[in-house]
């Protein structure tokens, strides 16, 4: 046997013994961590968004918003950790994570009319009016009832200036949902006589 | 052997084929004719999405799925001879695959989409190779050994419902690497093409396998063991019925059992094999199953704790975790399961 068999055949099992005795320290560690933290072993269940949740929680939103992006960002197969984010964002005030957010949530859940509107809103909100536009098409589509969505419609056209579109627009808005302030504006100032 | 004899099936009818154990627990558990039962019930009593709101699902993913992704390890390292014929995957692998977790989790907002994507396009995959090698070996053991063409075909209609999941959910699974952000925007011209391709491709997943049923047949004089039908319908039925979530749950539940039932049985004709065995099979099929689910809980659920205690963010301590865990178990699964001349694999899909 040449020496290069044989360090072959001595390398084999020790990097096995190695990746074993790595391995088994690892879960002594996460037993550990399960022990301090919950006062538990392990659970059998998902725990990582009510881990994300304490940590909201007890560091804040920017501590834990790193996370919370890697999380959304990682999950692409649910929806869950990517409306967490959403609503730690809202409650943080940060918009444009807000609107990054719903954007992801649209490509995970694309039949969702009120992801679709609240992306719209958002877009408007950032000034990215043709993206609006398209992605507002989309929502009235999913839900032909939907008042905000005729109105942010009615918004997209008029920053286009296409005002009769916005007019017809706002006016179905309005007919959907009579209380609808942010159209019944539109139609008072910009739009009179359209 | 006198003992591996003690399991011994009797029924030889054509139609029903050579069982393993009983053709009760071999189309029930192994042909997933279980899942045709339990699912309608679940369904009637729970709705459309039954396991999601079902209390238990985690014990049923930890006694069914855990258990059986770590059931491929423990078969690796039981199984006689692998560690001469396979010593890259028995010896350097676990190492291979800790370091690229490790660094997957280092680097985890670049590389864990990408891990996601690569597990969970190759979820369906796996479980329709599953479903063909099933289908196969019955049609081996059973004395219907199929032509290259129906074996073709047989792989073919095997892996419809997997083509299926993919034009489903584009942005779910690796198509999502070429997919532009457009697709999402609007109703993107394609998006109807696919849904009457999936829609098509749903009907043949069903159909078809009768049709290779009859085929062969008629073209070689035999018919396949039913379980073999059984086994390749089931899988399209698991992705085919339920929506998205819950066809992921269900196949994940009852790929599981029909996992761990084939892996028991040939654990135990192997220990049973063994000149210095003084065990029963009962001791063997609870030894297997103990030391597995032992092992998936500490996979699934204490090892991503560790990952956490080393400051990683939970999400990508969990999901991650579980990409890897899926990934290894169909590499080890690509090659623990052949029937090579010589290998323990054939001895027992030959044997009784």
């Amino acid at each position: 046997m040449s020496a290069y068999d044989s360090l072959k055949a001595r390398a084999g099992p020790f990097v096995f013994w190695l990746s074993v005795v790595i391995f088994l320290a690892s879960l002594c560690a996460g037993i550990f961590r399960s022990l301090v933290r919950y006062h538990a072993i392990p659970g059998v269940g998902v725990e990582y968004i009510s881990e994300l949740r304490t940590a909201f929680e007890n560091e804040g939103y920017q501590q834990t918003l790193p996370w919370m992006q890697a999380a959304a960002q990682i999950d692409i197969d649910n929806d869950t950790t990517a409306r967490e984010l959403l609503q730690a964002a809202r409650q943080a005030g940060d918009v444009a994570t807000a609107v990054s957010t719903l954007e992801k949530l649209v490509r995970l859940q694309p039949k969702d009319a009120e992801v679709r509107t609240e992306l719209v809103s958002g877009l408007l909100g950032q000034g990215r009016v043709i993206e609006a536009l398209a992605h507002g098409q989309v929502a009235l589509r999913l839900d032909p009832h939907s008042s905000v969505a005729y109105s942010n419609l009615g918004t997209a056209f008029l920053a286009l200036e296409q005002k009769d579109e916005a007019a017809v627009a706002y006016r179905e808005s309005l007919r959907l949902d009579p209380a609808n302030e942010n159209a019944r504006r539109a139609l008072e100032f910009p739009l009179r006589g359209y | 052997m006198a003992k591996a004899g003690s399991i011994r099936n009797t029924n030889n009818s054509p139609l029903i084929g050579r069982c393993f154990v009983h053709p009760l627990f071999d189309y029930l558990l192994i042909g997933g004719g279980l899942s045709l039962l339990v699912i309608p019930v679940a369904r009637a009593s729970m709705g459309d999405r039954a396991m999601m709101s079902f209390s238990m699902l985690p014990w049923f993913i930890l006694c069914s799925n855990s258990a059986h992704f770590a059931a491929s390890t423990v078969r690796l390292y039981a199984k006689p001879g692998t560690r001469s014929a396979l010593p890259f995957l028995t010896m350097a692998f676990p190492i291979v695959t800790i370091a690229i977790l490790t660094l997957c989790m280092l680097f985890a907002d670049l590389a864990g989409p990408y891990l996601q994507a690569i597990y969970l396009s190759w979820s369906p995959f796996h479980y329709a190779a599953q479903a063909y090698g099933i289908a196969v070996m019955y049609c081996y053991r059973s004395g219907c050994n199929l032509t290259p063409d129906n074996k073709r075909l047989l792989w073919w209609i095997a892996v419809i419902p997997f083509i299926r999941v993919l034009l489903q959910s584009t942005d779910k699974h690796f198509l999502w690497w070429f997919m532009p952000d457009a697709t999402a925007i609007a109703d993107a011209p394609w998006a109807l093409s696919f849904g009457l391709v999936a829609a098509g491709l749903g009907g043949l997943a069903i159909v078809l396998p009768w049709y290779l049923y009859v085929r062969v047949w008629k073209t070689q004089g035999k018919p396949m063991p039913l379980i073999s039908l059984l086994v390749v319908v089931t899988n399209g039925i698991w992705f085919i019925v339920f929506s998205h979530y819950d066809a992921y749950i269900w196949a994940t539940v009852f790929h599981g059992i029909q996992y761990l039932a084939i892996a028991t049985v040939f654990h135990i004709k192997d220990q049973m094999a063994r000149p210095e065995n003084k065990r029963g099979p009962l001791y063997h099929a609870f030894a297997f199953y103990a030391v597995s689910l032992l092992l998936g809980y500490g996979l699934f659920n204490c090892w991503p704790q560790a990952y956490m205690l080393f400051g990683f963010g939970p999400a990508e301590s969990v999901l991650l975790v579980i990409a890897v865990i899926n990934i290894h178990h169909f590499i080890v699964d690509a090659y623990i399961w052949k029937l090579k001349p010589g290998d323990s694999n054939r001895r027992v899909v030959a044997t009784t």
